[in-house]
This record gives C-alpha cells, sequence and structure tokens, in this order.
C-alpha cells in the first residue's frame, strides 16, 4: 500500500496536467525536471535554469513548457525521480519531451548533465540528445550572472535538441482521395508505416514506404500511402534561428556595441604593438593574466621568426653593397621579412596575449570587455598580421595555422624575389641572378589566396565567448572478431558511443 | 524568435481547472487507467540492483558512504547492465533491517526490493588513509558468477567514491547485453527487454553463442528484434555489445586527479598571495638565478622557500652535486690546459686554442641552465618531503614536455625522477659540449649531433609518458587493494625437465 501511495499522487498531477494540455494548442509538450543537486549552490541553480529553459521554450511558439517548478516538486515530493518512473509520468502526462538535469557541485567547477527524452513515436522514451557542461565557478557574479550563464547553457541545449528532434505528422484521408497531415508544410518527406502492435509494451517497428510530395499540408498524390501512415518533420530552422539569437544576446552582454573607432586605435598601435610584442606579450599579456599554455605556445612559435627578425635586421644587406661582398638572397629576405615582423608581424601575438584573457573573462561573464567582437577590426588584424584575426576572435587554433602558412609564405615569397646580388671583382660591378617567376608568382598566388581566406574566414566567424566546456559522452573505438554461424572468424572495428 | 509577453517570472502556467472537477477526473483516472500503468510498471526489469550503506561513526563518514553509494549507483546506471533501486526505496527498505546488518538481513530486503543483486558499500580508516569495501552479493541464478570483494585506499576522503565507481566500471568490461524475450509478434518480431539504456541501437548484432539478430527499432528498455530460427524459443538472449567503460574511466580518473591536485596543490598547502604558477615561474627565472649568483650551489635550495613550503631542509646530495658542477663549468677549460689558459671566454692567449675558447664560451653560457637544473632537483625534493604537488600538475605530462625542452632533465625533475634527471642533464651537457668543442671537426660534430638528438628524444618522451614518482600521488592513482596474488609458472631446468612453480606475492606498498 505505501508503495502504492506516491503513486496515486504521481497520477493525480499527471490529470492535472493532462487536462491543462487538452486545453493547450496543438503544440508538443516539454517537461523541465533539474532532479538532482549536492548543495545550496546547485539548488539556486537548478530554479534559475528551470526558469530559463522554460522561458526560452515558450517563446519558441512551437513548443509548450510544463510548469517546471512544479513538476519538481510533485516528482520529488512522490519519490517519481527514477527514470523509468519520470517516463511513465511523462507519457501519461502527455508530453512529447521530458528534459532531466542534473548539478554536480566540485567546488571550482559545477558539473551540468542535461538529457531529452522523446516520449511516442518515434522515440518511444529514448534519449534524444544529452549534454554535460563543465561550467567554471571561480568567477565572482550575483544572481544576474548566473543567471546569464544558465539562460546561456539552457540555449545551447534547447537549440541542440531541437536540431535533432522530429515530430510524426500522420496522414488522414481528406476529401476525395487526397490525404493531410495536421501541419502547414511543404517539400518531400519520407514516408513510414508502423508495425502491427504487440500485446505487451507500446513499442512498435516502422517500415519506410517510400516518398511523398506534401503541398500546404495537403497531399494531392498519396501513392501507395494511407491513413496512419506518418512522416517526420523537424525544428533545425527554429534551431538554427535559436542559435544566433542566443550568440546575439550574449555579444550584446559580454563586449561593448562594435565601433570602427576601435578599428582606427588598432591601426594606430599595430605598430607599437608589433615592435615591443618580444617583451610585453610574456610579461604584460601572458604572465600577467596567467596564460601559461599561451606563454610555452609564444615561446615556441615565436623562436624562428624572432631568429629571423634579428638576423635579419642586424645583418643589413646593404652593408654587403658597400663592402662589394655578393649578397645571399636569404639575407635580403631575413632583412625585409624583419622589417614586416618589427612593424606588423609581431602584432599577432601581441593580440594573442591580450585577447585571450579577454575572451575568456567574456565567456565567464565577468564584466564588459572593451574592443572585442568587432568584425572590423578581426578583418583588419588579420589583413595586416598573419593569424592576429583569429586570436583576436578567441580561436588560437586557425591563428597559430594562420599565423604560420602567412609567415612562411611571405618569406618564401620575398626570398623569390629578392635573387643573389653577385659581386664580380674584375669588373667590380654587381649582377643579379636571375628570378624563377613561375616560383615567385606561385608563392605570391598562394600567399594572397591564403590572405583572402583569412580575412573573410576572420570577419565572419563568430567569437569564442561560449561559457564552460562541453564534455563528450563516452565513445571508443576498438577491434572486433567475431565467430559466425559457420565458424568463420570475421573481424572488424567497432565505434560504440553511449547515451 | 517571438518575444514572450508573459508574466514577471516570464513563465506561463497551464491553466487551472475547477477543483471539484479535477477530483473527479482524477479518481476516474486512477481507478480506470491504473491497474494497466502499475501492472506495466511493476513488470520487472532484469539486471537490477540494490546498493546498500550504512550511517557509519562520525557524520563525515556517514555522509562519505552516501556519497560514495550514490556515485556507485550513477556509475551502474550510466554503463546500461544493472538498474540501481531508486534511494527512496532502498531507505524504505533498510528502515526494517538491524542497526548492525548481517548479510542474511540485506539479502531479505534486496528480496523484498525484486533486486537481483544487491551492493553493499562499507568504509573504514587504516592510519591515515580511508578503505572502501564493496561487496556484490547476487541474488538471481543468472548473475550468480559476479559475487565479489574489493576494497579501495585513499588518503583523500572524495576520492573514495570515485574510485569505488571506477572498480565497478571495471567489472562491466566483459558484460554483453543479457535480455528476457518477452513476446512474439504477429509479424514475425520479438519484444525484447533491452534497448537504448543497454546500449542498443537498431542495425545488426551477434550473440554470445555467434548468432545473428537484426534490432529493428529501440525503446529506452525495450527492442523489436528479428531472431533466427534457433533463438525463436529461447527464453533468453546474450547479445554482443559491450559497455563503452573507456569514456567514463577517463572521467572518473579526470575527477580524481582533480580532487588529488586540489588537496596537494601547494595553495593548499598554505602559501598564500600569488598564484604558486607565477612563484615557480619567478623561481625558475629570477630568484633562483638571484640566488646562486650570491650563494651558489646553495642558493638553490634557499630559493625554494620563495614557493612558499611548511617545512624546508637542503638535500645535501644536491647541493654538493650542483655546486660542483658549478666549479666545473669555469674549471674545465683550466683543468684541461694545466691552468695555462686565460680565465675568462674570448680573451686570447698563446695557449688557448680556438677550440678551448668555443668550449670556455659553451660552459660559462650554460651556468644558468645548471642552476636552474640544481633548482629543479631541490624543488624535487621539498615536493616530496612536503607531499605537495608541482604547480602546473593538471597538465604534468605537457608541463615536464615544455620543462624538458628548456632545460636538461627538466621534466624528469619536475616528475619527481631525480637521478634519471641528473642523468639527462649530464648527457645533454657532454654530447652538446662535445659538438661545440670538435666544432671544425664536420664528422665528429656530426656524430655528436646524432647523439645529442638520439639522447634529447629519448629524454622528451620519458618526461611525457612517465608517471610521477610522488608517492602520495600515486597512491590516489592505484586501483584496488590486492593482498596477495597467487602466480603459478612452468619453465625447464637445466636439463630441459619442466619445472613447476607456485608462488604468493604480498604487497607491503
Amino acid at each position: 500500500m505505501r508503495r502504492h501511495l506516491p503513486r496515486a499522487a504521481a497520477l493525480l498531477l499527471m490529470t492535472l496536467l493532462s487536462a491543462g494540455a487538452a486545453f493547450a494548442e496543438e503544440k508538443p509538450l516539454v517537461g523541465i525536471a533539474a532532479i538532482r543537486t549536492n548543495s545550496p549552490r546547485a539548488t539556486m541553480l537548478t530554479t534559475l535554469l528551470e526558469e530559463n529553459m522554460a522561458r526560452i521554450i515558450d517563446s519558441t511558439d512551437s513548443f509548450k513548457p510544463v510548469n517546471p517548478a512544479l513538476l519538481r516538486e510533485e516528482l520529488k515530493r512522490f519519490g517519481c525521480t527514477e527514470e523509468r518512473c519520470m517516463l511513465g509520468f511523462a507519457s501519461e502526462a502527455g508530453m512529447s519531451l521530458v528534459i532531466r538535469a542534473d548539478f554536480d557541485d566540485s567546488d571550482d567547477f559545477m558539473f551540468l548533465s542535461m538529457r531529452a527524452y522523446g516520449i511516442g513515436v518515434p522515440y518511444y522514451s529514448r534519449v534524444v540528445y544529452q549534454y554535460t557542461a563543465r561550467i567554471p565557478m571561480t568567477g565572482k557574479l550575483g544572481t544576474s550572472g548566473y543567471g546569464s550563464i544558465m539562460e546561456e547553457h539552457a540555449g545551447i541545449f534547447l537549440s541542440k535538441l531541437f536540431a535533432r528532434y522530429r515530430v510524426p505528422l500522420f496522414l488522414e484521408q481528406g476529401p476525395g482521395a487526397a490525404f493531410h497531415v495536421g501541419r502547414s508544410v511543404s517539400g518531400t518527406f519520407d514516408a513510414y508505416r508502423p508495425d502491427p502492435e504487440g500485446e505487451k509494451r507500446g513499442i512498435r517497428g516502422f517500415r519506410k514506404i517510400g516518398a511523398v510530395r506534401i503541398k500546404n499540408g495537403s497531399i494531392p498524390a498519396p501513392g501507395a500511402t494511407h491513413a496512419g501512415d506518418f512522416i517526420l518533420t523537424g525544428f533545425r530552422e527554429l534551431a538554427e534561428s535559436m542559435d544566433n539569437h542566443r550568440y546575439r544576446m550574449k555579444k550584446e552582454i559580454v563586449f561593448r556595441k562594435p565601433s570602427p573607432v576601435e578599428a582606427i586605435y588598432a591601426l594606430l598601435i599595430t605598430g607599437p604593438a608589433s615592435a615591443t610584442m618580444p617583451i610585453l606579450a610574456p610579461t604584460v599579456g601572458y604572465y600577467r593574466a596567467s596564460d601559461w599554455q599561451g606563454l610555452a605556445l609564444w615561446g615556441f612559435n615565436l623562436a624562428p621568426y624572432l631568429y629571423l627578425e634579428i638576423n635579419g635586421l642586424a645583418n643589413y644587406w646593404a652593408n654587403y653593397y658597400n663592402k662589394k661582398k655578393s649578397t645571399p638572397r636569404d639575407v635580403q629576405a631575413q632583412y625585409y621579412f624583419g622589417l614586416y615582423m618589427l612593424c606588423a608581424g609581431g602584432a599577432t601575438l601581441f593580440v594573442d596575449s591580450l585577447a585571450h584573457s579577454m575572451i575568456e573573462k567574456a565567456s565567464n561573464y565577468q564584466g564588459i570587455q572593451p574592443f572585442m567582437g568587432n568584425a572590423l577590426t578581426a578583418g583588419y588584424l588579420a589583413l595586416v598580421s598573419g593569424g592576429a584575426g583569429h586570436f583576436y576572435r578567441g580561436d588560437r587554433l586557425w591563428g597559430y595555422l594562420y599565423y604560420h602558412a602567412d609567415n612562411l609564405l611571405l618569406y618564401f615569397t620575398l626570398r623569390e624575389f629578392l635573387p643573389d646580388r653577385k659581386f664580380n671583382p674584375l669588373t667590380r660591378t654587381f649582377t643579379r641572378a636571375k628570378v624563377s617567376k613561375l616560383r615567385a608568382y606561385s608563392l605570391l598566388s598562394a600567399a594572397c589566396a591564403v590572405k583572402i581566406a583569412e580575412v573573410v574566414h576572420a570577419v565572419l566567424m563568430r567569437d569564442d565567448i561560449q561559457n564552460g566546456d562541453i564534455i563528450d559522452e563516452g565513445y571508443a573505438v576498438e577491434p572486433i572478431i567475431y565467430s559466425g554461424e559457420d565458424y568463420n572468424v570475421s573481424l572488424g572495428l567497432q565505434y560504440s558511443y553511449r547515451w | 524568435m517571438r518575444t514572450s509577453d508573459r508574466n514577471s517570472s516570464g513563465l506561463r502556467v497551464i491553466p487551472s481547472r475547477h477543483p471539484l472537477i479535477l477530483a473527479a477526473a482524477s479518481i476516474a483516472f486512477i481507478f480506470c487507467i491504473s491497474p494497466q500503468l502499475l501492472a506495466a510498471d511493476t513488470d520487472r526489469l532484469s539486471g537490477t540492483i540494490a546498493i546498500f550503506s550504512f550511517p557509519q561513526a562520525g557524520i563525515q563518514f556517514t555522509a562519505l558512504s552516501q556519497k560514495a553509494a550514490d556515485t556507485i549507483a550513477d556509475t551502474f546506471d550510466r554503463l546500461g547492465r544493472f538498474m540501481p533501486v531508486e534511494a527512496g526505496r532502498i531507505q524504505r527498505a533498510l528502515a526494517d533491517v538491524p542497526e548492525k546488518p548481517d548479510e542474511a538481513s540485506l539479502l531479505k530486503a534486496a528480496e523484498r526490493l525484486n533486486a537481483d543483486l544487491f551492493a553493499m558499500v562499507v568504509l573504514s580508516q587504516l592510519g591515515n588513509s580511508i578503505v572502501g569495501t564493496i561487496t556484490i552479493v547476487p541474488i538471481s541464478e543468472r548473475y550468480k558468477n559476479l559475487r565479489q570483494t574489493f576494497s579501495v585506499r585513499s588518503l583523500v576522503l572524495m576520492n573514495v567514491p570515485l574510485k569505488l565507481a571506477r572498480e565497478v566500471a571495471l567489472l562491466h568490461r566483459k558484460l554483453p547485453v543479457e535480455a528476457d524475450i518477452l513476446e512474439r509478434r504477429s509479424d514475425g518480431t520479438f519484444l525484447l527487454g533491452a534497448g537504448q539504456w543497454q546500449g542498443l541501437r537498431p542495425g545488426k548484432y551477434r550473440t554470445t553463442s555467434g548468432e545473428a539478430v537484426i534490432i529493428r527499432n529501440t525503446s529506452r528498455l525495450h527492442s523489436i528484434v528479428e531472431l533466427p530460427p534457433v533463438l525463436s524459443r529461447a527464453g533468453q538472449i546474450s547479445i554482443r555489445e559491450f559497455p563503452a567503460v573507456r569514456g567514463i574511466l577517463r572521467e572518473i580518473d579526470d575527477r580524481i586527479e582533480y580532487n588529488t591536485n586540489y588537496k596537494y596543490s601547494l595553495a593548499n598547502a598554505g602559501t598564500q598571495g600569488v598564484d604558486p604558477e607565477k612563484k615557480f615561474m619567478g623561481g625558475i627565472c629570477l630568484i633562483n638565478p638571484g640566488a646562486n649568483f650570491c650563494i651558489p650551489g646553495y642558493g638553490s635550495f634557499l630559493s625554494t622557500a620563495y614557493l612558499g613550503f611548511r617545512n624546508t631542509s637542503p638535500s645535501i646530495p644536491g647541493v654538493v652535486f650542483s655546486s660542483l658542477l658549478l666549479v666545473t663549468h669555469f674549471i674545465l677549460p683550466e683543468a684541461m690546459t694545466k691552468f695555462k689558459i686565460n680565465f675568462f671566454p674570448g680573451v686570447m692567449d698563446d695557449d688557448k686554442t680556438a677550440d678551448m675558447n668555443n668550449l670556455q664560451i659553451f660552459l660559462w653560457s650554460t651556468v644558468p641552465l645548471t642552476v636552474s637544473v640544481a633548482f629543479l632537483d631541490q624543488l624535487a625534493h621539498q615536493f616530496t618531503i612536503n607531499s605537495v604537488l608541482p604547480p602546473f600538475f593538471m597538465t604534468k605530462n605537457e608541463a615536464a614536455l615544455v620543462l624538458s625542452m628548456v632545460i636538461p632533465g627538466g621534466g624528469m625533475f619536475y616528475k619527481g625522477h631525480r637521478i634519471p634527471g641528473w642523468g639527462f642533464y649530464l648527457s645533454d651537457m657532454f654530447l652538446a659540449g662535445f659538438c661545440v668543442y670538435t666544432k671544425d671537426d664536420k664528422k665528429k660534430v656530426m656524430w655528436g649531433g646524432i647523439a645529442l638528438g638520439g639522447v634529447k628524444l629519448v629524454e622528451l618522451l620519458s618526461s611525457f609518458f612517465s608517471p610521477p614518482s610522488f608517492k602520495f600521488y600515486n597512491k590516489e592513482k592505484e586501483g584496488r587493494i590486492r593482498p596477495a596474488s597467487l602466480s603459478f609458472q612452468v619453465h625447464p631446468d637445466g636439463s630441459g625437465e619442466p619445472v613447476y612453480g607456485l608462488g604468493m606475492s604480498f604487497s607491503f606498498q
């Protein structure tokens, strides 16, 4: 009897929700229940997450949220926190999706796991999408700051969920021979037919029976389909629009409004920043911000180009000319490359040393960051200094790729266009060696192509301001050996991914 | 996206109905639908496990015991082979169990919960270590082979639940999906009692006996499956699909690593103010060179205090050895020329050859490397005696690699391997000195360079891949306690006759 009491109470709540659902429009009903917390701080975040998630779902106009506080309290009160119980509850309450979130407080970090179950066809209570994020909790933020963090993670989770989620639209007999589906959709869709239902359980198989063309919800030529068949339709556009909206909103919170003046400031400081980079980047930049990864990368990536810069400027090629000595092409190329590194090329790592910590602060909502998030500045930096636009956006991998590609192409292009000047002691004149035009212009074209791609990429890419790290679930690739029915051995490679 | 025009909290609550109508609807709902729902819900799922933890001596231990039970339940749930019984039901079942329960009373409680197995978590203190023990007792005949007990130990409280969970995860490595065949359907398919939770997806699988089965559709806990005739009358099948243990192990290891670093970090050991990482960098770049300029050799030990250790005592062999090396830097060219050449590099005289001058420049210019090595050696000693982990230890392999790139043997000292560190330092310096000294003999330089490159490569690989030598840290990384292990071996004696050996080994670590 004691076991049945919570169940009966849960059924009462289901009835309440079902009654509400019956009144609601024909929108998929979404239940949100943040169940597990292990600290007061996590409990506070639970409320913030639920509120934000419900608000976002409501604002989509395509889904309808169940009151999350009510749902959570009732599930907890009646001990229906176990997955099986919760899914049965959601199914009986007429929900299409149920989202469960768990918090695990780990001092400096908070682990947030969210899991969405699809109820009914075609999921039959399967997990549709799962998301685990490690959220840094070292910053001193108020309720609004944590609210923004929860809103961001709720937004990411829901946009990724809606990009995957599919709802069935069943074919119904219309007037005459035509069929229609319950929504105004157009296009060509795969049609499915459910297998016969069994005595136990609701799960059924379904088979693809072909494609149907639908116009404004009507199927003029149904072909082999009949009533009861269904198509699957999704919310990809909605997911994309949610994702763009979330990114725009976050930019407005953490960056100042972009202004062309910022690009002019960047133009003015490019030269001094580039010249002083070898001293200022490690001290004022990386050391001050405790960016040790940046410092190590800076050391290894700068060393070869700093050598070329110092060697080029210290070994001025014109002195060879004055001393009536042959001038190797490398000496000339190093000089001009050194000038580039001194005046513009060094700005790349100067930008990295400052931008990385500013982007990190922005991602954690630690104040408004000046001079960041401006596409014009990113484009300008990408144009004048290899990889600087990408470092400005917070993307170190692309930044270093462009940095090395630009520097190497520039150096070898200079080297091809500056042939050896050979001194003839007999005639006391200099002669220039022949330039390989094919090689020189090929390198120049490659350098220009990389630069154009870099500028466009830097302008169009997003700033890396996402809060926390998203942790993938367990996956494994491993060799397998099967022994078949005929005792033959089959070798294979297995990739498994677990929800 | 439509802007919400809801109430102040941004929520739109589902409209409520008249209470009387609702109550009537609820009663009708409960009486009409609940029998069907209850029947479905109480249908037993095979492979359920009840995890019992009990109040311990002290609040901290009781909380830790509950945390261990929760973590273990979570691990069972994520691996999809044994469904943990809900905590609330376990608490209710334990209400009837005596305060100091024996296995028989727990068995009865587990049977009341319809569990196929039960696990009992017990914590105890052994010296400074906390020992966690889990005993798994099968109830169903199907799982009788799973009976076992294992223990883990740790000096970090929060690592005990994680280490137990780690061992539970390892148990799952070779467990196939055991599923009941629940129903034969009219279209020839079967309803199987395993679904997405067990790791199944639509596709082709093999049973452990090699038959092919095709899964057509899955729900969370069930599947629609096509079976070959040989299996169609079997009550249950085992599918060769194993849990993805690796990802969960990696996650548990990361958390153990984080907890261990937190407990043994310099910041936790009492240093205040500046980050330990900044102090470490400042120590290498500024404090240590300055201290060695004032007191060569011993200055390396004095600079370690800058990092804020509570107890510092020098490693005397390290101080003596590094002092001798510093002397060698200045005296070696003099000794090689019987003290005839000028002491300062670059100042030429009749006895100083160009090669000797090169060697002298090399030795003088590499003094900062030697004092850095001496500093890292003293730090390795301090880290060991103070039971503190070096800064950057969350990324220890990368940090060791970078240190080895910059300082000969640096990565090995960083991980606490002092003698290998000195070995790599001496090898690197000797070979680099040889290349400088024989600069004009291209063949010797080539061979010297190849040898130096080879040694450096071995050093970098060793620095990156070698495990740290700190015992307090390694204790957190060890698996279950194996008090004794039995071994058996066969090997031929001198005349070719086989000799059989049986041995028992004990670990005293």
